[in-house]
C-alpha cells in the first residue's frame, strides 16, 4: 500500500515540471489571448470589455473580413498543394530509397539537408536566389536560352505563392521522406517478395501493398503537413514580407495575425483584441480538423 | 574556520561591488530605424560622451520594415529602450495613446522652445496637447537623377510629366532601365505613390479629402492613380519583385538612371557609391499641380519610455539633441533637415532641400493625415497600389479599397 503511494508521489513529482511547462507556455497564453479576444484594444492598451464584436470583425466586416477571407483561401490552397507534394512526392520519392538503388545513400543526406537548416536561412537564401536581375534563378534561365521563362517570381502574383509553397517543398520534404522510408523499413520482405514474384509491377507495389502498409506513416506526414501549412508563417515573413505582398497574394493566416498583432513595416497600428479572437479561430480551426482527421486516420491504420 | 572564510570573502566581493557602482557609468539605449547609419550615428554620440562622461548610449537600429513591429513588442513586454525614434502624427500618438511615452517640455527640453510650432505640432498628441518626442528633421520626396548619364545622352531633368515620359523612352532605347523603383517592398511602393499623385490630383484635393468634403474615389484622385501604371515600361525587368536593396543597387550601380525616393537615400548613396554623379530634383508637374514640387514633412522625433530607468540621463540626451551643436551634427553625417534654428547646411543637397521645399512644398497625404488609426491610409495604400502596378486591379478599385477601409475609422 505504502509502496503504491510513494510510486504515485514519484510519478507526480516527475510528471510536474513538463506538466508547469505545457501549462505556464501553452495553456495559460493560449486562456489569456481567449480573454484579450473580448476586449477592445487601441494599440497596446486595454479598453472595455465588447463581447464578440472582435469576432464580429474579422468574420464579416469588410475589409477585414476579405483579408481573413483572402488569407484562409491562400492558406487553403498552400495546404491542398503541400498535401499532394508532401505526402505524395514524398511516398514515391521514399520508395525510390527504399529500393536502394545506386547512390541512395547520397540522396537520402541531400534530401535530408534542408530540414537542419533554419527557415531564416532558406528563406534569405530563396530570396536572393528569386531575385528578377540579380537572382541565381533567373541568370541560369537566360545562360540556357530560356530568358522567355524568366520573371519576378515572388512579385507577381500568379507564381508567388507557387513560390512560396515550392521553398516550404523544398525545405521539409526530406522529413516526411524519411517518415515514411523508415514506415517501409519495418514492412516485412516477405510479403513484397511474394507480390514480386506473383508480377506486380512497382505501381501496382506502391498503391495496394506499400500504401495501406504504412498507413501509421501517413497518419504523422498528414497531420504534421497540415498542421504545419496552416501556420506556416517565417518562409512568407522573410520572402513576401509582412503584408503578403504583392497586394496580399501570399498573405497566410499567420502573416495576416502578426500584421494585425504587431503592425506592419512603417505604417501599421496595432489591435491586439482582433489579432487575438483571429488566433482563437485559427486555434479552433485547426484543432477541430486536426481531431478529426486524426481520429480518422487511426481507424484507417486498424482497418488496415 | 570555513564560516570565517566565507564572511570575508562576502564582504571582499561587496566591497567590490559597492566601489564599482560608485564609478559606474549609466548606459541608456537608442533605438531608431536606420541600421545603415550605425558609424554616424555613434560618432555623434561620441561628442554627447565627450561632455557627459558618465553617460554611455547604446545605439541600435533596426530595419525600417520592422521598426514599428520590433519597438511596440519591446514596450508592450514593459521593458524597450530609454530613447527611442518615432515616426510624426499618427505613429506617435499611438504610442502616447497607450501611455509607453513620457510628456515632455521646455523644461525638461529647453531646446524645444525654439523650434518651430508645426514642426512640435507633428510630434504631439491630439488628444491631451502635450509634446512626446524632441523633432529631429523634415525629410523630402524627389527625383534622384543620375547626372553622368543624362549629360552622355543630352538630357536634362524632367520637369512636366510628358517629358518625363519622353527621357523615359530615350534611356530605355539605350537600354538602360529608366526608373529603378520596383514594387516588393511595401513601404517603397508607397513612397513612389505618394510623390508622383500629387501632381495630378493637385493641393485643393489634399485639404477637401482631409476636411472630408471628398473621399478617395474621388476623380482626381482616381485620375492619378490611372497615370501610374503608365510607367511600367520604364521600371525595371521584373519590377515586381524589385526590393528595397535591389532599387538602390540599380540606380547606384547607374543601371537605372532616375528613381524616385527620398532624401533619405542621399546619404545611403554618397556612402555606397562614392563615385556616383547624382542630384535630387523637384518631381513633374502635371495638370494638377502645374509647377515642380517636392514633398515634405517631418520625419519624426526622439521619445522618451515612460518606463525608462535612466530618466535623469535619458533626459540630458534628449536636451542635447535639441540644441544647434546636435543638429549641426545630425546634418552633417546624416543628412536632415534640422528643425533647430540656426543649423547650417554646408552640404549642397542640404541646401537645395531647404530651398525646394521653401519653394513649393506638399503635404505627404497618407504619411501625416492618415495613420491614426488600423487600417491606416498608408497600408492601404502599399497594398492596392500593388494590385494596381501588377495589373490585378484597376485605379476605381484601389480608390474604393482605400475608401472602405478609411471608413471604418471610429
Amino acid at each position: 500500500m505504502e509502496n503504491d503511494y510513494r510510486r504515485k508521489v514519484w510519478i507526480a513529482l516527475l510528471l510536474a515540471p513538463a506538466l508547469a511547462v505545457v501549462i505556464f507556455v501553452i495553456i495559460i497564453p493560449m486562456l489569456s489571448a481567449l480573454m484579450y479576444s473580448f476586449y477592445g484594444w487601441h494599440g497596446f492598451s486595454r479598453e472595455g470589455f465588447i463581447g464578440l464584436k472582435n469576432y464580429q470583425d474579422i468574420l464579416f466586416m469588410d475589409p477585414f473580413s476579405r483579408w481573413t477571407i483572402n488569407a484562409l483561401a491562400n492558406n487553403l490552397i498552400v495546404v491542398g498543394s503541400l498535401m499532394v507534394v508532401k505526402v505524395g512526392g514524398a511516398f514515391v520519392f521514399a520508395y525510390c530509397l527504399y529500393l536502394a538503388l545506386p547512390g541512395h545513400k547520397l540522396h537520402r543526406v541531400v534530401v535530408f539537408l534542408p530540414v537542419v537548416l533554419s527557415a531564416v536561412i532558406v528563406g534569405g537564401m530563396w530570396k536572393l536566389l528569386l531575385n528578377p536581375i540579380f537572382g541565381a534563378v533567373n541568370v541560369l534561365l537566360v545562360a540556357v536560352g530560356l530568358e522567355a521563362y524568366t520573371q519576378p517570381w515572388l512579385g507577381q502574383s500568379s507564381t508567388a505563392l507557387p513560390s512560396i509553397i515550392g521553398v516550404s517543398v523544398w525545405h521539409y520534404i526530406g522529413f516526411s521522406v524519411l517518415v515514411y522510408l523508415s514506415g517501409m523499413q519495418r514492412i516485412s520482405s516477405e510479403v513484397l517478395e511474394a507480390a514480386r514474384m506473383d508480377g506486380a509491377s512497382h505501381i501496382t507495389l506502391m498503391r495496394k501493398i506499400i500504401w495501406p502498409l504504412v498507413a501509421p506513416a501517413t497518419t504523422i506526414v498528414v497531420m504534421i503537413t497540415f498542421i504545419g501549412s496552416f501556420n506556416m508563417f517565417e518562409i512568407p515573413y522573410i520572402l513576401a514580407g509582412v503584408d503578403g505582398a504583392p497586394a496580399g497574394q501570399t498573405d497566410v493566416l499567420g502573416l495576416y495575425f502578426y500584421r494585425t498583432a504587431f503592425g506592419s513595416a512603417m505604417s501599421g497600428v496595432q489591435d491586439f483584441g482582433r489579432a487575438s479572437a483571429l488566433a482563437v479561430l485559427m486555434f479552433m480551426f485547426i484543432g477541430v480538423i486536426a481531431g478529426f482527421g486524426t481520429r480518422w486516420l487511426r481507424n484507417r491504420e486498424i482497418e488496415l | 574556520m570555513i564560516k570565517k572564510l566565507f564572511f570575508t570573502g562576502a564582504l571582499a566581493v561587496s566591497l567590490q561591488l559597492s566601489s564599482s557602482v560608485a564609478f559606474a557609468q549609466t548606459e541608456i539605449s537608442f533605438w531608431n530605424w536606420s541600421p545603415e547609419n550605425r558609424t554616424q550615428y555613434e560618432t555623434i554620440f561620441a561628442e554627447f560622451e565627450k561632455w557627459h562622461p558618465d553617460i554611455k548610449v547604446n545605439f541600435e537600429g533596426y530595419e525600417t520594415s520592422n521598426y514599428n513591429t520590433v519597438l511596440s513588442t519591446a514596450l508592450a513586454s514593459g521593458g524597450g529602450p530609454d530613447v527611442f525614434q518615432v515616426k510624426a502624427f499618427g505613429s506617435t500618438e499611438q504610442y502616447s495613446s497607450a501611455g509607453y511615452l513620457s510628456p515632455l517640455n521646455a523644461d525638461l527640453v529647453p531646446g524645444l522652445a525654439n523650434i518651430a510650432e508645426p514642426m512640435l505640432k507633428s510630434v504631439t498628441d491630439r488628444a491631451d496637447g502635450k509634446i512626446y518626442a524632441v523633432p529631429f528633421g523634415t525629410v523630402t520626396m524627389g527625383l534622384f537623377v543620375n547626372d553622368k548619364i543624362f549629360a552622355d545622352l543630352g538630357l536634362s531633368v524632367p520637369t512636366t510629366w510628358d517629358e518625363l515620359l519622353e527621357v523615359s523612352e530615350a534611356l530605355k532605347q539605350k537600354g538602360l532601365f529608366p526608373i529603378a523603383n520596383g514594387m516588393a517592398t511595401g513601404w517603397m511602393v508607397e513612397v513612389f505613390a505618394s510623390a508622383l499623385l500629387p501632381a495630378h490630383h493637385g493641393a485643393d484635393f489634399v485639404k477637401e479629402v482631409v476636411a472630408g468634403e471628398v473621399n478617395f474615389s474621388d476623380e482626381r484622385y482616381v485620375a492619378g492613380l490611372e497615370k501610374l501604371p503608365l510607367l511600367n515600361d520604364y521600371l525595371p525587368r521584373g519590377f515586381m519583385g524589385v526590393d528595397g536593396p535591389t532599387m538602390l543597387e540599380l540606380f547606384g550601380a547607374g543601371q537605372a538612371a532616375m528613381f524616385i525616393s527620398g532624401s533619405w537615400d542621399i546619404s545611403s548613396f554618397k556612402r555606397s557609391h562614392p563615385e556616383l554623379e547624382f542630384s535630387f530634383n523637384m518631381l513633374p508637374s502635371a495638370e494638377g499641380i502645374t509647377n515642380p514640387y517636392i514633398i515634405a514633412f517631418p520625419d519624426g522625433g526622439y521619445a522618451l519610455n515612460a518606463k525608462s530607468e535612466k530618466r535623469e540621463a535619458s533626459l540630458e540626451l534628449l536636451a542635447w539633441m535639441a540644441t544647434k551643436e546636435y543638429g549641426d551634427l545630425l546634418s552633417a553625417q546624416v543628412g536632415f533637415v534640422s528643425p533647430i534654428p540656426g543649423v547650417n547646411a554646408e552640404d549642397p543637397f542640404l541646401q537645395s532641400q531647404i530651398d525646394m521645399a521653401q519653394e513649393a512644398p506638399v503635404d505627404y497625404l497618407m504619411g501625416a493625415h492618415y495613420r491614426y488609426q488600423d487600417p491606416t491610409g498608408s497600408s492601404l495604400l502599399q497594398r492596392s497600389v500593388q494590385g494596381l502596378m501588377g495589373g490585378d486591379l484597376t485605379a476605381a478599385e484601389v480608390a474604393a479599397q482605400i475608401d472602405e477601409g478609411v471608413a471604418t475609422y471610429k
